[in-house]
């Protein structure tokens, strides 16, 4: 019996959410290659580096130094950092209803406290898309030329949102893949499945070699920025 | 990071008093006394003195990390006993205690006490200003000898756990087709296996992304802002913001007077600072403030920030971050000349990166000689920090460790630029005080109070002893013996930037 709450996962539906995911991911990765600020000298960073930052005095210093590059760099830095930011609001709801749909998938394949565990693990993504959702309004407002150092208690809050996205996203997609691995090497699963299992390969494969002709040198000769700074 | 003013006071007990009125200390002072007042045995260190009585040296000391507190222990002593300073000279923590002396009020004043407040009000650890993590593994790893095998045993122990969940998906996997009410079994048990995988996943991803915040930071752990912005506001505080307030300082002497007749009068006697920086883009040892020129021109001198070139002496490498200077005017005649004049450089860069000069020259004591002097008007003293370990001085090499033997690599390197000055010029050792500090590691930014007073004590009694021991007249008479066996030798000049004066 299906607890409450319970959805039937599609298949369909799963590859085409998963494909937008990992789409916009692709052009998010793409953004994050033009991610400047200075701080000393010119360097690179990552959207991580702002999600986890040692204290609020780094949060600032690294948006602070983005306004403090040269022109050309800094708008281009600036126009990667908040496209990247907006595009994320499109990759939210996809990247959470991935995991959302695969934890139903597993819980419609569970008995007893598996189904209920999986259930309750696919709804609880609505915390961590709220927190990544605040996360970027957070971020949006911030980025200015004279980014203020957060209050202790704000960071506090920054940090455990963070912590809570990561957290249960990465908990669920552990559970969720290493179950599935289950049952495949038990061959519990439908042929429905293999054909959800060959479209979502194929997508990645598509991505990877997008990826590649994009490739992954950075778009920047930090040499001829060498002498700005300190 | 905390501010150097509100991140420092309070969170320690110590005062000066503490230091100053340890017995041991007491005890020193005593032992002086006895030696000279109380025997009648004439008190001169230098033929050099002022209107107050006090006598003037030449000082260098020695960089040494957190050992810097001993010297402030030995300086004490040879001011409570009247000594003075006219050229200083030191290399990381000495770079820190020589600038702390320079700028702190004049010539003729005593310092140390004010030194002892400046440490009394410092946090140690607010100066490993890095990232958390990378802060409980410098403090684990240097506070708890046994470290690495916690650390060993953490990893067996996540190997191990590894292993027993694969085993169990394994086993649970065949079984269940045998006993049905295992699959449950099973499914836990490759649940707990995707979150292990995920634990060790996590773990890489934080050690590489550390790895990756290494590399953007320039390889330096820790930013030095911390340390920066301290050392800033106490020049500040003694009136010290630009370069040609620095210069002013340690050029400024009261009225001296020589105590004997000497050929090269006072005339010549001029006082300076040096601090010590190695620079990785020409691959040179820099004098601050002298070398400035290098990279400024000398009307716009005055844009370098003096605690910058303390934060270059001391930028240990990998621990902190190295210490930059931008926008180096590189096509000014003026600036083009100096690296010309001073390293046969024609193409100055227009960035230069320094770490700690001790990887070049740690007890940089060479620069004080000048060989065109025949008679010294005044010694100059050396504080010496010795922190080997008698294990260390092993010389049976087959024992040696891996890290035994980089260690000694690395050394061996490091020390030998100051030590083959000595060597040539052994008559110096005479001024050389050394401090035994074999108890107590270099990097320790977590020394609790006690180890704090220790180490000023063992500075203090160790420039007792070397007072007592030291004969004037004797160094004297062996440095013009020497300069007469080198011109026989004709022994080539030591190469130096600017005149000394001894």
């Amino acid at each position: 019996m299906n607890i409450p709450f319970y959805i039937s996962s599609n298949g369909t539906l799963f590859c085409i959410v998963f494909g937008v995911m990992a789409l916009t991911g692709f052009i998010m990765r793409l953004q994050s290659r033009n991610f400047y600020t200075l701080h000393v000298f010119v360097r690179k960073f990552s959207m991580l580096d702002l999600e986890f930052p040692v204290s609020a005095l780094e949060l600032a210093t690294y948006i602070k130094g983005i306004f403090l590059l040269p022109k050309e760099l800094s708008s281009r830095s600036l126009r990667a950092l908040k496209g990247q930011l907006y595009l994320d609001f499109l990759f939210i709801p996809f990247v959470y209803g991935t995991i959302f749909l695969l934890c139903m998938a597993v819980s419609h394949k569970m008995n007893f406290v598996g189904h209920s565990i999986f259930t309750v693990l696919a709804w609880a993504q609505v915390a961590p898309l709220f927190c990544d959702l605040i996360e970027n309004f957070y971020l949006l407002q911030k980025i200015r030329p004279d980014a203020a150092i957060s209050k202790p208690s704000v960071h506090k809050a920054y940090q455990l949102l963070g912590k809570i996205k990561w957290g249960i996203a990465s908990i669920s997609v552990a559970s969720v893949i290493s179950t599935l691995f289950y049952f495949w090497l038990t061959g519990n699963f439908s042929y429905g499945a293999i054909s959800v299992l060959s479209v979502i390969i194929v997508e990645l494969i598509i991505i990877y070699i997008l990826m590649r002709i994009t490739g992954n040198k950075p778009t920047v000769d930090l040499d001829q920025y060498q002498n700005i700074g300190n | 990071m905390p501010s150097p003013t509100t991140g420092t006071t309070g969170e320690t007990s110590l005062t000066t008093e503490d230091f100053t009125g340890h017995p041991e200390v007491i005890n020193c002072l005593n032992q002086l006394d006895e030696a000279f007042s109380k025997s009648n045995r004439p008190f001169i260190i230098s033929d050099v003195y002022d209107d107050d009585g006090n006598q003037y040296v030449n000082l260098v000391q020695k960089g040494g990390g957190v050992l810097g507190i001993a010297l402030v222990g030995y300086t004490y002593i040879l001011e409570k006993m009247g000594i003075r300073f006219i050229r200083l000279a030191g290399t990381s923590a000495g770079a820190i205690n020589t600038a702390l002396m320079t700028v702190i009020g004049e010539k003729q004043d005593s310092k140390s006490i004010q030194i002892l407040k400046a440490i009394c009000d410092l946090n140690f650890f607010n100066l490993v200003d890095g990232h958390p993590a990378a802060r409980s593994v410098i403090k684990n790893f240097i506070t708890h000898q046994d470290f690495n095998a916690k650390v060993s045993r953490w990893f067996k122990v996540i190997f191990a756990i590894g292993l027993i969940l694969m085993a169990c998906d394994f086993i649970t996997l065949g079984l269940q087709y045998k006993f049905q009410w295992i699959a449950v079994v099973a499914k836990i048990s490759f649940v707990f296996t995707g979150l292990y995988f995920l634990l060790i996943g996590f773990l890489a991803f934080y050690s590489a992304r550390l790895f990756r915040r290494l590399k953007n930071a320039g390889f330096g752990i820790n930013p030095g802002n911390f340390f920066y912005d301290w050392i800033k506001q106490l020049l500040i505080k003694n009136g010290v913001v630009k370069v040609s307030d620095l210069n002013r300082k340690a050029s400024t002497l009261p009225k001296l007077y020589l105590r004997a007749e000497n050929p090269e009068t006072l005339d010549t006697l001029k006082g300076d600072v040096t601090f010590i920086a190695s620079e990785l883009v020409t691959q040179n040892k820099i004098q601050f403030p002298a070398m400035c020129n290098l990279f400024r021109e000398e009307s716009k001198i005055d844009t370098l920030q003096p605690a910058g070139f303390i934060r270059a002496s001391m930028a240990i490498p990998v621990f902190f971050e190295s210490y930059f200077i931008n926008n180096i005017p590189n096509t000014s005649a003026e600036v083009k000349k100096a690296w010309m004049d001073t390293f046969n450089e024609p193409n100055p860069p227009t960035e230069v990166r320094f770490v700690d000069g001790g990887i070049l020259s740690n007890f940089p004591i060479n620069i004080f000689y000048n060989p065109k002097v025949r008679v010294p008007r005044l010694p100059s003293f050396g504080i010496d920090l010795d922190d080997s370990k008698p294990e260390n001085k092993s010389t049976n090499a087959i024992h040696w460790t891996i890290t035994g033997y980089l260690g000694r690599m690395f050394n061996t390197i490091r020390y030998y630029y100051d030590k083959d000055f000595l060597l040539k010029n052994k008559f110096f050792e005479r001024g050389i005080g050394k401090i035994p500090l074999s108890d107590y590691n270099w990097l320790n930014f977590f020394l609790k109070d006690e180890d704090k007073i220790n180490m000023f004590v063992l500075g203090a009694k160790a420039a007792t002893q070397f007072l007592i021991d030291f004969d004037w007249e004797e160094y004297k008479k062996g440095r013009s013996q020497m300069q007469v066996k080198l011109a026989e030798e004709n022994v080539p000049e030591t190469t130096t930037i600017k005149t000394p004066n001894t």
